[in-house]
């Protein structure tokens, strides 16, 4: 247990970087060290503010139908599929192929105790989002149905036991996947293909075994379906809710032995395979053997391009976050072409007037997310120096990482646009803003994610989630991406104004420039301040 | 070639990692720069490569202000630091035409110097494996080559022979040489003592942030040997 802890220690000194800046001697490192924590806190309260929103919403609605308790298991589902998908993605880098990996195997402690160093590391970070989803739902929960005193201490309990199973079946499903495809050609490829199909492949499953309300009738019985949806959805979220609710013994034991059991056969498990799948991990095949032929040459911009495009794909942890939004934007303009009446009864919304105006700030709050330069100056990492010392302006850097994301987007919003289009059977006009308001989106959030990312870097990473999933930029753009995708819809949905969309057009266009602008002239002195 | 003249850094606080500096190597010189460890040497040096601020003071290449030019500055000069971290994602061919991409260097001249170099380093026939999976020293030698690889008029080098096998070091050696002998500098640290006396034709100590001796090796050590110039000034300087 000694040894567990110390690992778990060393683990957890590295998350968020809070003890890089504790102990920080460079003062221009030690303001953007504790810049990037104020993001992060700043993005904790936000979203901790969100949480209390929807669980109060909820709440309110559920108390309607007198089914409060569907509260507790509704956010034990959500918060459980989240980190399902967060621990689908971080499995290789945080529990498989990580930086130090050399170093730790090589000190007196057993494989058993590293490996579960790196799984409860995984499970700090998803507890952080479960807390932040389960601790309002628990409170409002508790306000509105004044549950008896042992609630308190029980609700406590299970909030640090809700997030170890889902951290446990996504490390077990990112295995398979990491070791599947470790020793393949193109494996970063097939491994960020594998993970999509996985995630949305559980997405689909989940909504599939949704219960649909063909009439109000139906709606008597709302809470009985939920909950139903809940229990063949997830069914340790039934448990949590009806341990809470009810104060099942059965649920209790159910839920602490599945956690436990689990555990301990991963734990298990990992023991034995640990080192021989980070070997086969670590092992990179070799090239064939190099003839020198006459090499092919390429301007300075086209070969910083090549490499951040490179850089880029190099990575599943980086793509599969980023394409995220590209892919649901694709997805979604498909459902809308092909199935536009029902998704538009679906969402009660039997005229076609609406939807359309709508699609481009979707669009634009899902294109946001698909920027890749919220991380692009932070994956840098060690080799920052071949920059910094190469005849690169900060300006030619900084326009590769934009071009990366530009690239990526461009194709699928105008694919997502034409399918759309065609789907809601749009007007010139809607059609104009379907192309140019997502453009308009990911230019601006491009640019958007190089300014904060530039001023919030995360240099010293040892294994790529840090600088991909806890950047303080990355948080702070998902955040903004979803501002600036939903207020100026509910705006539409509220006034019917056409003039929304060219104002937003024009807002972001103006910001772009406007950040670019201040890039290009403090880039230099920022690059240079980069460690 | 390379003036520095009154370079200081500090890292916060009241202590100086480089405390007014100055000295200047001249076309043809190998400039060795020697002093224990955190003495101020990579500091110096990532500083002269364009690559860290400092506090005060000027760096120039060739006439140029490495804070005012610095692209023009660093398209003459190439640097290698003590620890190649490359990019692990490319193979050693791509890092090579990525870096020559950079620099401008035409097709004839590429394939003329990544031939000579990778042959001389016995590198070429694994530039086709990802950097990632090669050793220490292999990066070291990619390092070296892509460095070279855009004939520099100013080499910086950080510990170049840390990692290299002894044959690479003797090459390394050799196109040091040649380089000089062609009109260019290099100025590198190192704690082998024993390469410095021998390939350097300057040389300078620095002693906590401190220039404590500076200029031709045969004026700075006398009829002492390096090591027992070196010992005696950190000791009693």
């Amino acid at each position: 247990m000694r040894e567990l802890w110390i690992l778990t220690k060393l683990q957890l000194s590295a998350l968020f970087g809070i003890n890089k800046i504790r102990h920080m001697r460079n003062s221009d490192e030690k303001k953007i060290g504790k810049r990037s924590l104020g993001s992060l806190i700043a993005m904790v309260v936000a979203m901790g503010y969100m949480s209390v929103f929807y669980s109060y919403m909820l709440a309110r609605a559920f108390q309607m139908f007198d089914t409060l308790p569907t509260l507790l298991g509704i956010m034990a589902a959500a918060s459980s599929m989240l980190i399902l998908m967060f621990s689908i993605f971080e499995t290789k880098g945080v529990l498989f192929g990580f930086g130090d990996f050399d170093i730790v195997m090589s000190w007196p402690v057993s494989v058993r105790s590293v490996a579960a160093s790196r799984v409860l590391n995984m499970y700090a970070y998803n507890f952080v989002y479960a807390f932040l989803l389960l601790l309002p739902a628990g409170v409002i929960y508790a306000i509105m149905a004044a549950p008896p005193l042992w609630f308190y201490p029980l609700f406590l309990v299970l909030i640090l036991l809700l997030p170890a199973l889902p951290t446990i079946v996504g490390a077990l499903l990112g295995t398979v996947l990491t070791v599947f495809t470790a020793r393949m050609k193109k494996n970063s490829l097939l491994n960020v293909a594998l993970q999509m199909v996985l995630v949305f492949g559980i997405m689909f499953l989940s909504m599939r075994s949704g219960y649909a309300f063909d009439n109000p009738s139906q709606l008597a019985s709302v809470g009985t379906a939920i909950n139903a949806q809940i229990a063949s959805m997830y069914p340790p979220a039934q448990w949590f809710q009806s341990a809470l609710s009810e104060g099942s013994m059965i649920s209790i034991l159910w839920l602490v032995l599945t956690t436990l059991a689990t555990v301990s056969l991963l734990i298990f498990w990992l023991g034995k395979n640990f080192v021989s799948i980070n070997s086969r991990i670590k092992s990179k095949p070799r090239g064939e053997t190099f003839v020198m032929r006459r090499q092919a040459h390429s301007t300075k911009s086209a070969a910083l391009f090549s490499r951040e495009f490179k850089r880029y794909l190099s990575s599943s942890l980086y793509v599969v976050n980023t394409a995220f939004g590209n892919v649901m934007m694709i997805i979604a303009a498909v459902v809308l072409m092909v199935k536009a009446d029902a998704v538009l009864q679906y969402l009660e919304m039997p005229e076609l007037k609406s939807l359309p105006a709508l699609a481009p700030f979707v669009f634009g709050w899902m294109v946001s997310m698909a920027s890749t330069t919220t991380s692009a100056i932070s994956m840098e990492g060690k080799s920052l120096w071949i920059i910094k010392s190469l005849p690169v302006s900060a300006k030619e850097w900084l326009a590769a990482k934009l071009k990366v994301t530009l690239v990526l987007a461009i194709p699928s919003i105008l694919i997502s646009a034409t399918l759309t289009a065609i789907g809601l059977k749009s007007s010139l006009m809607e059609t104009v803003w379907l192309y140019l308001l997502p453009m308009a989106y990911i230019f601006a959030f491009g640019v958007f994610g190089l300014w904060l990312n530039i001023r919030m870097p995360r240099m010293d990473w040892v294994s790529e989630a840090e600088a991909i999933k806890q950047g303080g930029a990355t948080m702070v753009s998902v955040f903004v991406g979803m501002a600036a995708g939903f207020a100026p819809a509910i705006l539409v949905g509220l006034t019917g104004s056409a003039l929304i969309a060219p104002i937003m057009f024009v807002v972001l266009v103006v910001m772009a420039i406007l950040m670019w602008g201040s890039l290009v002239r403090s880039g230099e002195t920022r690059m240079l301040k980069l460690h | 070639m390379l003036t520095i003249e009154h370079l200081t850094k500090s890292y916060g606080g009241n202590v100086k990692a480089v405390d007014d500096l100055s000295l200047t190597v001249m076309p043809g010189d190998i400039y060795g720069f020697i002093g224990h460890n955190g003495a101020g040497k990579t500091t110096t040096l990532r500083a002269v490569a364009g690559i860290l601020s400092f506090d005060s003071g000027e760096i120039r290449i060739n006439g140029k202000n490495i804070a005012t030019d610095p692209i023009e500055c660093k398209q003459q000069m190439a640097y290698i630091p003590d620890n190649p971290d490359l990019y692990e994602h490319l193979t050693g061919i791509q890092y090579l035409n990525f870096v020559a991409d950079i620099y401008g260097v035409s097709a004839s001249d590429r394939d003329e110097r990544i031939k000579k170099y990778a042959d001389a380093f016995e590198m070429t026939p694994r530039l086709n494996d990802l950097i990632g999976s090669c050793s220490h020293g292999m990066k070291q030698k990619i390092a070296v080559i892509s460095a070279l690889i855009h004939d520099p008029k100013l080499l910086l080098l950080d510990e170049p022979f840390v990692g290299l096998d002894p044959k690479a070091a003797h090459t390394l050696k050799t196109f040091m040489a040649e380089l000089c002998a062609n009109g260019s500098a290099i100025f590198f640290s190192t704690h082998v003592l024993e390469v410095a006396e021998k390939l350097c034709n300057k040389i300078a100590i620095i002693k906590g942030g401190k220039l404590i001796a500076a200029g031709d090796m045969d004026k700075v050590k006398g009829d002492a040997s390096l090591e027992t110039l070196f010992l005696e000034l950190i000791d009693n300087a």
